[in-house]
């Protein structure tokens, strides 16, 4: 009889066990513990784990959809990011939030297979801010939208920003060069330049002027007439090595933007034209221009005669080695090229003054068809920072209220969390350790209201002045959320003068024709197939050939380029444009 | 049927079948101390080869092995019917050939060399500062090959004593130039390291056999290939049948830092080729596999041929 109630007793306490056990997600009556896969996390000097981020603890302390929520990240190693991904793909322990910069499967493939939820029919209830956002500005509905047997779905959420970013990089040009070796095109007078305040390099100043009349070169013609110029300051310099300007290895930029643009402003690759149609320029009339121009600037010399070997460099850090020490007249590079920034105090840099360039216009070469057009932007940022989706490893009534939370973050106040960090109200009521730590006593920010009712955003002096630390204070590894007008200026804040400058002049022209890689999320997996295949061919073809051209291996004149048209060819370009074209189509 | 002889209780000889059960019963104690191996190798060599399933399907990761769709031998097909497939299995193969002769003999004759060299000191400086390249990463081989071999590098500079023109020699698309720098970036970095199981070998030639073709008359280099030579025959014969197995999977990581656009004409091999095709923009994971599982038939092929030819010629195989 004892062992008998013994038993029962047992399994009774193993039922009550199992019933505790299985409200494991919530460890409160209303609050639920979410799951994140994130793939990056702050530098442990800051914090040893993401759930000690001050933007995260701020979200904990409120509520959505009448829940608390618990956010637990998972953070792969650095390298292995995509193994990571895939392992917990694969082992169906993926998280109910997971960033997709490195899922290899379409959101739509997801959904087929059941990973992933279809939030079309919970957005106007759950995310109104989100939905308000993307209504506003339609040249995101290619991205945000997926195409699902016709209709118009939404399966991720995009990290969204107002204004563009600002590139961090752009055609730079040696303007002390131009200003010392130079000569006023109009009046051949010598220029004259130096600094209001000779300690401060953004104090620097000239009156250059270029052959279309302005202060800056906007026409190929101008970049010619400053290749002269580089060509006397590097013969003067005794610099035996060096050249006017650098080229990225494949002869070509697959964003656009580079000299490649100055011919009627699409790629080589695949580009949207002004129209919102989808083309390819590997075979087009303006990248053939493009090659007779870059040849005939390889055969006077004012190119990098190795420019195709450099193929471990990246295109803002060609040859930096010798970019650095001031051999170099002009080249790709990044707003901490800027100015004066690259003075090391020798012979070739001392002095150094690295102005911005805006993307090239041609008014030299070919015809009518290819002078004179805007050019795109080198890369630029889009309005899209990548984007998430929510798993089924959330219920339905879980997905209510991770939807909730998330649309937070497109609220304006949501979105300083991500991009700033904590209020000084904020903190004094959460009182973050790492704030304390780090002495933001006063916050992250403070919001200015400005005559016409919008916000001005001023960074704490600590954060302006350290990235990493402005980073580890905001919530910004969370990727998601939206950045409203005004923060970007404020973001802004970091960047010396001249580097504002430059930004400005790479950002003269907007790039309309970059085709995100966010657009990608769209293939079907037939497409996905399609696409990898005939990119890899095209990609490979076009990098081992290009740059024949331009060196004079090939000839752009004669049959080498309609051979190169019809190989090229053979790799069906055409399918991916007709992919794109789909795509541009199915959400107009 | 096995059988062994065994002593039964009268002391008399007899002959008993020969099983596994008895044969565990009494070395037991070494069946458990292989365990551990066997289990290591049945978790990490044998377990993963499920994974080949990959290259018969469209396989994607949230599908997993079994949700993914079957293919059959599309990925093949795709592998093999790429216009430069057959560009890329010749540069694979004459890059292979090399590394089999120049770089599987060059270990052997550092070695039967190194041995003559009567001087301690000597001999031994020189076996370690051929074994330091062997631990150097391939990223840093690459580097340094990448500075000497470039239109202002030392071998350049000394090359163009011999009348060769200066330049950047791994931007050289001419054959073979690609292949015999892969070859003897491999022969530099791995020689020294190879010769140590030679090295080894040879020490346990017995002086005997020295002492008696000395006696003999023969010299130093006769004795060398007269005696020494034939020794380690049997184990060169197995080096070189076990380097056939793997000869299409070395160097990779070197051609991939070393290789450019310009070069892919004789640089490109089907490592390299299926790495493009397979992580390019999307990852490939079939092409990927089946570019795998195709090196490992042919190297296994290769394996069991040339075991055959060994056992006949020489009497002496791997397997």
């Amino acid at each position: 009889m004892k062992k008998a109630v013994f038993a029962v007793l047992i399994v009774l306490a193993m039922v009550c066990l199992v019933s505790c056990g299985g409200s494991g997600k919530k460890s409160a009556k209303d609050t639920l513990e979410i799951t994140w896969w994130i793939p990056k996390a702050e530098d442990s000097t800051y914090y040893m784990s993401y759930e000690e981020n001050p933007g995260v603890r701020q979200l904990e302390t409120m509520e959505f959809n009448s829940h608390k929520v618990n956010l637990k990240f998972t953070v792969p190693i650095s390298g292995s990011e995509r193994d990571n991904f895939n392992t917990l793909m694969m082992t169906e322990d993926y998280k109910m939030i997971f960033d997709m910069s490195f899922c290899t499967s379409s959101p739509m493939e997801l959904l087929e297979d059941g990973v992933i939820w279809d939030l079309t029919p919970y957005m106007e209830e759950y995310m109104p801010h989100y939905m308000q956002i993307i209504r506003s500005d339609a040249s995101l509905a290619p991205y945000v939208y997926n195409s699902v047997d016709g209709e118009k779905k939404i399966l991720s959420l995009y990290s969204i920003t107002n204004e563009t970013l600002g590139n961090f990089m752009g055609l730079n040009y040696r303007r002390d060069w131009v200003a010392k070796y130079g000569t006023n095109p109009k009046t051949g007078a010598k220029f004259t330049y130096g600094y209001t305040d000779p300690s401060d390099y953004n104090t620097y100043y000239d009156d250059v002027v270029f052959p279309s009349g302005g202060n800056d070169p906007i026409y190929v013609s101008d970049w010619e007439w400053m290749f002269g110029i580089f060509e006397k300051a590097i013969a003067d310099l005794g610099i035996t090595d060096g050249y006017c300007i650098s080229l990225y290895y494949k002869g070509f930029s697959e964003a656009g933007g580079n000299f490649d643009s100055a011919f009627g402003g699409g790629t080589p690759m695949w580009f949207r034209d002004k129209s919102g149609n989808a083309e390819f320029g590997g075979t087009s009339e303006a990248l053939k221009t493009y090659l007779q121009m870059m040849n005939s600037w390889y055969q006077k010399g004012w190119l990098d005669k190795n420019f195709a070997e450099h193929t471990a460099d990246q295109i803002y850090a060609i040859e930096s080695a010798k970019m650095n020490s001031g051999k170099v007249g002009a080249f790709v590079g990044r707003r901490g090229n800027s100015g004066g920034q690259m003075d090391n105090g020798d012979k070739l840099t001392e002095g150094i003054m690295v102005y911005g360039a805006p993307p090239a216009i041609n008014d030299v070469y070919g015809s009518d068809a290819v002078k004179n057009k805007e050019p795109y932007s080198l890369y630029q940022y889009s309005h899209l920072r990548g984007n998430l989706c929510i798993s089924k490893k959330a219920s339905e009534e879980e997905l209510k209220t991770i939807m909730s939370m998330l649309d937070y973050l497109y609220t304006e106040e949501g979105g300083c969390i991500l991009a700033f960090g904590l209020t000084k109200e904020q903190n004094d009521i959460l009182k973050d350790p790492t704030y304390a730590k780090y002495n933001l006593t006063e916050g992250a920010y403070n919001k200015e209201v400005l005559a016409d009712g919008r916000f001005a955003y001023h960074r704490d002096v600590k954060l302006v002045d350290d990235n990493d630390l402005a980073s580890a204070m905001a919530a910004k590894r969370l990727t998601i959320g939206y950045y409203s007008p005004g923060f970007v200026p404020a973001l802004n804040e970091s960047y010396t003068k001249c580097a504002l400058y430059n930004m400005a002049q790479w950002d003269k022209y907007y790039n309309t024709g970059y085709i995100d890689k966010a657009l990608q999320n769209q293939f079907t997996p037939d497409e996905a197939a399609t696409y990898s295949k005939v990119y890899a061919n095209v990609d490979t073809y076009m990098a081992q050939n290009v740059p024949k051209f331009i060196t004079g291996a090939l000839n752009v004149n004669g049959a080498d380029w309609d051979n190169y048209c019809k190989m090229l060819n053979k790799y069906s370009p055409d399918k991916v444009t007709k992919i794109y074209q789909r795509i541009f189509e199915s959400v107009k | 049927m096995s059988v062994f002889k065994q002593k039964n209780k009268e002391n008399a000889v007899v002959l008993k079948e020969y099983t596994w059960k008895y044969d565990f019963k009494h070395n037991w104690m070494i069946y458990l101390l292989f365990t551990p191996v066997l289990v290591y190798f049945l978790i990490f060599h044998y377990a993963p080869m499920f994974g080949l399933i990959m290259a018969f399907e469209n396989f994607k990761p949230s599908k997993g092995f079994f949700g993914s769709p079957w293919v059959g031998l599309a990925n093949f097909r795709e592998l093999f019917t790429g216009d430069t497939f057959l560009k890329v299995l010749r540069n694979t193969t004459a890059m292979a050939v090399l590394n089999l002769t120049v770089g599987f003999a060059a270990p052997v004759l550092f070695a039967l060399f190194l041995s003559e060299v009567r001087l301690k000191h000597f001999k031994r400086s020189v076996q370690i500062m051929s074994y330091m390249p062997y631990f150097v990463s391939a990223t840093v081989v690459c580097s340094l090959a990448s500075e000497f071999l470039s239109s202002t590098g030392a071998l350049t500079m000394v090359l163009s004593w011999f009348g060769f023109d200066k330049q950047n020699w791994l931007a050289n698309p001419n054959i073979p130039v690609f292949w015999l720098i892969n070859t003897f970036l491999g022969v530099w970095q791995g020689m020294g390291w190879g010769s140590i199981i030679y090295m080894a070998a040879i020490a346990n030639v017995s002086h005997d056999l020295h002492e008696a073709a000395a006696i003999d008359g023969a010299s130093r280099w006769q004795r060398m290939w007269k005696v020494t030579f034939p020794t380690i025959l049997p184990l060169i014969l197995v080096m070189f049948i076990m380097r056939i197995g793997l000869v299409f999977r070395t160097g990779f990581d070197k051609i991939l830092l070393l290789y450019m656009p310009m070069t892919y004409d004789t640089a490109d091999v089907l490592y390299t080729y299926t790495y493009r095709m397979a992580f390019g923009s999307q990852i490939n994971y079939g092409v990927s596999t089946a570019s795998g599982l195709f090196q490992s038939v042919i190297g296994t092929v290769l394996l069991v041929i040339s075991n055959k030819i060994s056992r006949k010629a020489a009497g002496s195989s791997l397997i």
